[in-house]
């Protein structure tokens, strides 16, 4: 039992950080119908921000917050140059511009910074609590999941209840509407890519320090169990995202805690065909009619 | 008197095909102007032209007596024109609520909140069955229920100018009828200008001033709507009846 409820403490965190990857492809996704493969690779270069803003100001927390403000400007520019043009090409193209732009962010971060694995601090201690015997969580834990959080019910509120919430949602949904009724449709989608370098730059942050150390591709395996987390949710769904994310972190916790850390990757990809063959189009895609 | 909005020597197509041919028309304020024609006329291109979303190849469009025809798409509901699409426009996603703000968000400044608040509170004084159902979806209202919000949604834009794509398409009889009756209200009580396409003849005669007949993207005929019903020619030639 305690091991139990070490493993669904842990996979929650880690399923937290899935599920900011996973919201982070779904905003794009949703919006553009780009599946944005450099997310991993976007969180990795503004983590590398954060050390050298660190490194500059002597305060943990600047950089932290650095990371998050390059996470917005890198999702805006990466729009704006690399696809902007491309929301209209063929799946195929996008696909292609999306791992040109992983190969070109990882290739850049490691002419600047270098390939060497780097310490990166945690933001609070890893050191987990315990009562009796029972292994509970860490002081990291508890801000993975409670920013995450935090995080997506700021993301929700700005959606649902600010005017410009509203033209990001008309213009995902109907763009030729939305601009009839003046709504600036590319800068809602950029505004859209911003929130989602933003939300995958937290993500980084989280999750480099537990167990992955910082070099240029760090996250792509993350960003590969993200990506299970948003197909398991339904890729157009926000909150299906989040709630696969969470599947996708608590299934693969018990499946290395009980049948062995080898076993995780293939656990990912078994829970991917099991959803797949109940429900192709994920958990939470509730409406088939996507226009009318 | 210059007209609300005046068009000249009007070209436009998709890709090299051209659809429309040198168009010109007036529309003057606090009238009905009903465009009509056959499928494949160029109803829809002329209203999808005067709205910014296709381009003009030749011609002038001119509002309020300035130059529009290069003013972008999300400009036009700034300087007072609207359209409802063809299919009602409704964003399904979004409740009735979210919808009818929509049509307010291009106001800016510190009153454009109240302002959208009050156009939004006439829209449901208008539409009661729009009043009852403020939290359901899009997808979740009938035929009729959609085409008032849409209509709805545009008002509150307060436009001078609407440009209407077949308001009646599939709608009962008696609910187009209500909403034609809502378009003469408009445009007397608020000197809203539409121009109005549409498939339904008679309907549209019954409620506009002006009428013109397009076909093969040319206006073919145009003039008074009560001279065009009775001109039996021309409906036998043109409008299929």
């Amino acid at each position: 039992m305690s091991r139990f409820i070490f493993l669904t403490f842990n996979g929650l965190s880690f399923g937290a950080v899935y599920a900011a990857v996973a919201l982070a492809l779904v905003l794009i996704w949703r919006t553009t119908r780009v599946l944005n493969f450099a997310q991993g690779a976007m969180a990795t270069a503004t983590a590398y921000v954060a050390i050298s803003v660190t490194q500059a100001t002597d305060s943990y927390w600047l950089g932290f917050v650095a990371a998050l403000a390059a996470g917005l400007a890198l999702g805006a520019v990466v729009r704006l140059t690399a696809f902007g043009t491309a929301e209209h090409a063929p799946a195929l193209n996008t696909i292609v511009i999306g791992v040109g732009m992983l190969i070109l962010i990882e290739a850049v971060v490691g002419m600047i910074y270098g390939a060497a694995n780097r310490d990166f601090p945690a933001s609070f201690s890893t050191r987990t609590h315990a009562i009796g015997k029972t292994a509970l969580f860490s002081n990291q834990n508890i801000f993975t999941v409670g920013s995450v959080l935090a995080l997506m019910i700021a993301l929700a509120a700005v959606l649902t209840w600010t005017p410009s919430g509203l033209r990001m949602r008309a213009a995902a949904f109907a763009p030729e509407i939305a601009r009839l009724l003046g709504v600036r449709v590319g800068r809602m989608l950029t505004l859209g890519w911003a929130l989602s370098g933003l939300v995958g730059a937290l993500a980084g942050m989280l999750v480099i320090p537990i167990g992955l150390g910082l070099y240029p591709q760090a996250m792509d395996g993350v960003f590969v169990l993200g990506f299970v987390g948003a197909v398991v949710g339904g890729l157009d769904s926000p909150v299906g995202a989040v709630v696969g994310g969470v599947t996708t972190g608590l299934a693969l916790s018990y499946a290395s805690g009980y049948l062995g850390s080898d076993l995780t990757q293939l656990a990912a990809l078994v829970l991917l065909v099991v959803v797949l063959l109940v429900r192709p189009s994920g958990l939470f895609s509730g409406t088939p009619v996507r226009r009318v | 008197m210059s007209a609300l909005l005046e068009v000249d020597g009007l070209c436009a197509g998709y890709g090299r095909a051209g659809v429309l041919h040198d168009i010109a028309l007036r529309v003057e304020p606090a009238t009905i102007t009903a465009v009509l024609g056959a499928n494949g006329a160029g109803k829809t291109t002329l209203l999808r032209t005067l709205s910014g979303l296709i381009k003009p190849t030749q011609g002038r469009i001119t509002f309020r007596g300035a130059d529009i025809t290069k003013v972008p798409v999300e400009q036009l509901v700034h300087r007072g024109v609207t359209h409802v699409p063809e299919g009602r426009g409704v964003i399904a996603e979004l409740t009735v609520e979210d919808n009818l703000r929509l049509g307010g968000l291009w106001r800016r400044g510190a009153a454009a909140a109240r302002e959208t608040a009050t156009a939004v509170a006439e829209v449901y004084d208008l539409f009661e069955p729009l009043a009852r159902r403020r939290r359901a979806h899009g997808h979740q209202l009938s035929g009729g229920e959609r085409q008032m919000l849409a209509l709805g949604r545009a008002l509150v834009a307060r436009p001078a100018l609407m440009l209407l794509d077949e308001p009646s398409l599939g709608l009962a009889p008696p609910v187009t009828a209500q909403i034609m009756a809502l378009l003469r209200t408009l445009r007397d009580s608020t000197g809203l200008a539409l121009l109005l396409v549409e498939q339904n003849v008679h309907s549209a005669l019954a409620v506009a001033d002006e009428a013109l007949v397009l076909a093969v993207g040319k206006i073919v005929v145009r003039g008074p709507a009560a001279e065009l019903e009775h001109d039996e020619t021309l409906r036998h030639a043109y409008l299929g009846f």
